[in-house]
């Protein structure tokens, strides 16, 4: 697939959309194929309340790093 | 192999004790290639250099100890623990990121201080997830919470000691402080995957494999990101090349830190491992002090508050030390643990026996491999190479302290290594 051009964005940005893509790509349509045991792990990941606490952390240190910069 | 007999809770306590102590000087010894920075590198080059010899090291070391096989099985039998340990390097790279911002903005003796209450976040965490502390009486928290608190005073001192060193030049500024903070933030927080894949029974080498791509991944992004692209970052790169045997070399001390951090997670759990660990600072200052001649200039008030600074973090370290689990806790350690088994289909006994030390993995995995030894010797590889066109930094540098305390560095590495392998046959 040829990456579309991003008229005004430097390196960074498509390389952000890039891993997005890399991420969206492996996580949805690859799920589209998985065992009905990794369906399982993937719920009861997402179920798991422990999981959300790094996951929100990592966004607000994220953040916090956009803005220093 | 054999299996290991079962450990009782005062052995393993012992082991976590010593294992968070071998963290702390070698975590510590990791810090010394950050002098580096005065010799006009970029931080964010210094940090990836490090995170390359890391990344090398956090393969190397795990196969070597117990094979590819053993790792891969590990990793098939707990496979939610996958993105977990991604989750956890990539919170790594995030704080360390912040911590360049905070240096920048409020120094390091300001900035060190406030993201070692990293200790007092995980001890948090520790309690509300994992149950830790929980039932343990009043004499354990006073210990524990006692330890850790004394352990930061005496990181306040030490700091405040460095900054009339450094003559407290620094540009003050609020976001510096909220970089500090959030990298303390970040890194307390980054426990919650470790104790979450121990009371899995995973192995802390088979975690830390799936750890470092998170880590490496986060921190390239991030170097791309702050230097402009590809280009900008390659061009940093060539200006460091004479350096980078020292990165790698910071960065495979940083690995050997980090794997007793991990067993000192695994066995006495955060809330006591990670108070132990960052006796680091207590390293990082002898480094500085002793060997690169930082604190020559300091008076007698200052060298005074470093000696009071030093022994209340050693008396902090030793209440935390003391402070074993009574059996109340373990049972509740052990609720902790028996929730994951259920949510994700573990099987509870041998997740227990996994936690007092034994390995029955080590008798189902296949025979090793001879690639395996190729691996180590291209890893070596690597490490000549980088040291065939290494200089020395322009920095002052005092060998015969620096023997000393490699020697005590490597007294830890000896210890924890023989009783980890004594015990837990490295489980």
């Amino acid at each position: 697939m040829q990456a579309p051009s991003f008229p005004g964005r430097g390196p960074e940005a498509r390389l952000v959309v890039g891993s997005g893509r890399c991420f969206v790509f492996y996580w949805v349509v690859q799920d589209l194929e998985v065992t009905s045991l990794k369906r399982s792990m993937i719920s009861s990941i997402a179920t798991d309340a422990h999981f959300w606490v790094p996951v929100c952390v990592l966004i607000l240190g994220t953040a916090l790093l956009a803005v220093l910069r | 192999m054999s299996i290991a007999p079962a450990q009782s809770p005062r052995s393993l306590h012992v082991l976590g004790v010593v294992c968070g102590l071998a963290a702390g000087a070698w975590l510590g010894a990791a810090e010394a290639p950050t002098k580096l920075v005065t010799t006009g590198l970029s931080p964010f080059v210094i940090s990836l250099g490090m995170v390359a010899g890391v990344f090398v090291a956090r393969w190397t070391v795990p196969m070597a100890l117990k094979g590819t096989g053993y790792i891969w099985m590990d990793l098939k039998e707990k496979p939610h623990l996958v993105i977990w340990a991604i989750l956890a390097g990539m919170l790594w790279a995030v704080a360390n990121t912040l911590t360049v911002f905070a240096i920048r903005d409020v120094g390091l003796s300001i900035a060190f201080p406030l993201w070692n209450l990293n200790s007092l976040v995980g001890l948090f965490w520790g309690w509300l997830l994992f149950n830790e502390l929980r039932g343990a009486g009043a004499r354990q928290w006073v210990k524990v919470l006692g330890g850790g608190t004394a352990l930061l005073i005496g990181a306040c001192l030490l700091a405040y000691a460095t900054t009339q060193s450094a003559g407290g030049a620094h540009r003050g500024s609020t976001m510096g402080i909220l970089a500090a903070l959030g990298a303390g933030l970040l890194w307390g927080t980054m426990y919650i995957p470790y104790r979450k894949a121990y009371i899995s029974g995973m192995n802390p080498l088979s975690f830390v494999t799936v750890f470092t791509f998170g880590e490496l991944g986060t921190t390239m992004l991030m170097a791309v990101l702050f230097h402009g692209g590809t280009d900008g970052l390659a061009v940093e790169l060539t200006k460091a090349k004479p350096a980078l045997f020292w990165l790698f070399l910071g960065g495979f001390c940083w690995v050997i830190g980090d794997l007793f951090q991990q067993y000192a997670a695994k066995y006495i759990g955060i809330g006591r491992g990670i108070p132990l660990s960052n006796t680091n600072q207590l390293w990082g200052l002898a480094w500085g002090a002793l060997v690169f001649g930082e604190l020559a200039a300091l008076g007698g008030n200052a060298q005074a508050i470093v000696l009071v600074g030093s022994l209340i973090m050693i008396v902090g370290a030793a209440a935390i030390g003391m402070a074993e689990a009574p059996e109340s806790e373990q049972a509740a350690w052990r609720q902790a643990m028996d929730r994951e088994c259920n949510r994700y289909g573990m099987d509870p006994k041998r997740v227990t026996a996994i936690m007092q030390g034994s390995d029955p993995l080590a008798q189902e995995t296949p025979a090793r491999q001879w690639w395996e030894g190729l691996v180590v010797v291209v890893a070596l590889g690597i490490f000549a190479w980088l040291g065939s066109f290494a200089t020395r930094p322009p920095i002052h540098f005092e060998v015969s302290w620096a023997a000393a305390l490699g020697s005590a560095t490597l007294a830890f590495l000896a210890v924890g290594a023989v009783m980890l392998w004594r015990r837990t046959r490295f489980s």
